[in-house]
């Protein structure tokens, strides 16, 4: 047997005799001098009217609100909100969590206002703790499953979505009768962790990505010398890297559209046929009761190719409309000047690469050529993500597995639009990104060497570049 | 740029200090067909009752065998049986984090130092003590000395090689290499050591 052959890599980081530096760097704040950066059709997209027609037939569909019965029927019978665009609304549709009081002033948290706007029973559902009104969009997860007591059993991992609200007590519900899940005694057993909505611009890029492009990028970030070193998650299906979502856990945009519509809607479709119980209802319950199943009364899948429909979007059912509205979507577009000036934000570039944050939120890759409409094809994506899972340590950790990705392991974050989002991290934990970089250095995590040079060896003045650059994007 | 912050720190900042324990000579051809072993002459089918595990995990479960991962702090030093390695701090340092499992390429992080938050003496700076398991890395290198070569031949645009990589004798063999970037000095040393009296040593 051939014996293990390594190279040891002592690294002296940095030795300094200087006093402390006086911490005086700030996030610039959602940037909104320039205009929403986002949201728009991809140039190659606009200039074909068939496509355009596809884009704007999957937006107005990200948009509408769904109900259980009548037009748009579907809804529930558990559910997160009624929409995708109510979510994935900042600076745009397609984004983020959305606010206020923060620009473009898309509106208060839509969670926190279902009972408002009837869209859930204020009698049957209340708001959960973590939903606020000037908080960001979540969705929530119990890591484990509770035992017979009620305390969370570590040796029955659970992590499925466990969804907020139910249709139960709506006129359109019938006879329904379902209750939230226990988020306040998940609380007390600290058995619960949050996502946020991740933004979509661009996510047609991102899919175009050949993995050969992935791996080669891997291996040309290997020999860091600063503690990275990440993997990929991959498709069960086909062994092929995924990509989209905080673990990187789904392949490709349409199954992307699929899931959220089955898990944060309750809307079955053609990828996810069944409607979804929640996690302990399917495996230790009976599944949904009788009297909540097919409350739209159509049959399922709720969501289907329509063979009566006279144009391509009238044929297209809802998750392909989504999957065309994200293919088409662009990328966000970057200021060169705004915040802190063009030599600020060039210089703050540089230093983001330098002290190593560049290894995995890689600043662009080249996408394969495209069969779906030329801008998406041998294309730069400044998505500044390698696509890689890294473990983030304890700090961060949700122990939540997905796929390849472990308790502790995400998938690098894109940075491109964050210059006008307002959360960070996978649950929305930041608003300020100095508290976002922070969390990056914890036990456990590939990311703490750098951001320890972040911390330890910039000054604040070169420190602000890199928040300048960062809120550029 | 160089601010008057960045110019003190030159003559200290940002070394590094490569060494390669080579156990035996040697390398794995890089895989060029997909995977598809079927028509390697080095093609070996699994033993029986193998256990495939994912990534790169430690290779014992005794409490005698050193891991590679399996090193500690104390007295002011790291110490790892495995790679015979003691690595004396400098006062007041500490490790505050612990790192990250071993990776599936191979990449162990055993120690992250930084000085202590009371230290105001020896100031700020953190030491990365990593190993790079050569069978499973994706760098295209056999020993250390292409290991380090290939280092720096991906620097980025900020770096440079300010010394060519240069072996050099201390009590083992060695080799040594000095790179410099804007923001301080990274100098760099790499060297094969002999824990075992073999005798493709120098090879």
């Amino acid at each position: 047997m051939k014996p293990a052959k390594f190279v040891l890599l002592p690294a002296v980081l940095a030795l300094s005799l200087l006093p402390e530096m006086v911490f005086a760097q700030t996030d610039p704040g959602v940037r909104s001098d320039t205009g929403v950066n986002a949201g728009q059709p991809l140039a190659s997209v606009t200039h074909n009217a068939n496509d355009l027609a596809f884009f704007q037939s999957g937006l107005a569909q990200f948009s509408e609100h769904q109900t259980v019965t009548g037009d748009n029927p579907g809804l529930g019978p558990r559910f997160n909100m009624d929409s995708c665009g109510a979510c994935h609304s900042q600076p745009a549709p397609g984004g983020t969590s959305p606010a206020s009081a923060i620009f473009p002033n898309v509106g208060p948290n839509p969670q926190s206002q279902v009972i408002a706007n009837v869209i859930v029973n204020g009698a049957t559902n209340t708001i959960p703790y973590f939903v606020l009104a000037n908080g960001p969009v979540r969705e929530a997860r119990f890591p484990f499953f509770f035992d017979q007591f009620g305390f969370p059993n570590p040796n029955a991992p659970n992590g499925g979505v466990e969804d907020l609200f139910t249709v139960s007590g709506r006129a359109d519900a019938g006879a329904c009768s379902l209750r939230q899940p226990s988020f306040n005694a998940a609380r007390a057993t600290n058995n619960i962790i949050f996502r946020i909505p991740t933004p979509v611009f661009g996510a047609g890029l991102m899919a175009n990505i050949d993995d050969s492009t992935l791996l080669a990028n891997r291996g040309a970030q290997a020999n860091n010398n600063l503690g990275i070193s990440g993997t990929f998650n991959h498709n069960g299906n086909d062994g092929t890297i995924s990509r989209f979502g905080w673990k990187a856990q789904n392949k490709s945009l349409m199954i992307f559209a699929g899931e959220a519509y089955n898990v944060e809607m309750g809307i079955s479709n053609e990828l996810f046929t069944q409607d979804r119980p929640l996690p302990g209802e399917d495996q230790f319950g009976s599944g949904l009761l009788a009297n909540c199943l097919n409350l739209a009364g159509t049959g399922y899948p709720e969501d289907i190719t329509h063979s009566d429909g006279t144009s391509a979007s009238t044929v297209t059912s809802d998750v392909g409309l989504f999957n065309a509205f994200m293919q088409f979507l662009d990328q966000p577009t970057p200021s060169t000047t705004s915040p802190g000036g063009a030599a600020s934000i060039a210089n703050g570039r540089r230093l983001f690469s330098a002290i190593g944050c560049a290894l995995c939120h890689t600043p662009s890759l080249t996408t394969q050529p495209s069969k779906l409409t030329s801008g998406l094809g041998n294309a730069i994506a400044n998505l500044f993500s390698d696509i890689e899972i890294h473990h983030m340590g304890a700090r961060l950790a949700d122990n939540v597995s997905q796929g390849g990705a472990g308790g502790d392991q995400f998938r690098t974050a894109p940075l491109w639009g964050l210059g006008q989002r307002i959360f960070f991290l996978h649950d929305g934990r930041c608003s300020d990104l100095l508290c976002a970089i922070e969390a990056h250095e914890s036990n456990g995590g590939e990311a703490t060497t750098v951001e320890a040079v972040f911390d330890q060896l910039l000054t604040p003045s070169q420190q602000q570049d890199i928040l300048n650059f960062l809120r550029s994007l | 740029m160089h601010t008057p912050l960045l110019r003190s720190l030159r003559p200290l900042a940002l070394s590094a200090i490569l060494l390669a324990l080579t156990q035996t000579a040697g390398s794995w051809p890089a895989p060029q067909d997909g995977g598809d072993f079927s028509q390697s002459p080095q093609a070996r089918p699994l033993p029986t009752d193998a256990l495939m595990v994912k990534g790169a995990w430690a290779s014992a479960s005794d409490s005698v065998t050193p891991l590679p991962e399996g090193g500690s702090l104390a007295d002011n030093a790291y110490t790892n049986q495995y790679f015979a390695l003691i690595y004396v701090l400098p006062p007041g340092w500490t490790q505050k984090y612990y790192g990250p499992p071993p990776s599936d390429s191979g990449y162990y992080v055993l120690a992250q130092i930084r000085p202590a938050a009371t230290n105001k003496v020896t100031g700020r700076g953190t030491i990365l003590i990593a190993a790079q398991d050569l069978f499973f890395t994706l760098v295209p290198a056999a020993n250390a000395f292409e290991f380090i070569n290939y280092a720096e031949g991906k620097l980025q645009a900020d770096y440079k090689v300010e010394r060519a990589l240069t072996p050099v004798s201390l009590m083992v063999a060695a080799f040594f290499s000095a790179i410099g970037c804007a923001l301080c000095h990274t100098p760099s040393l790499t060297a094969q050591i002999q824990p075992y009296p073999r005798a493709d040593h120098h090879r």
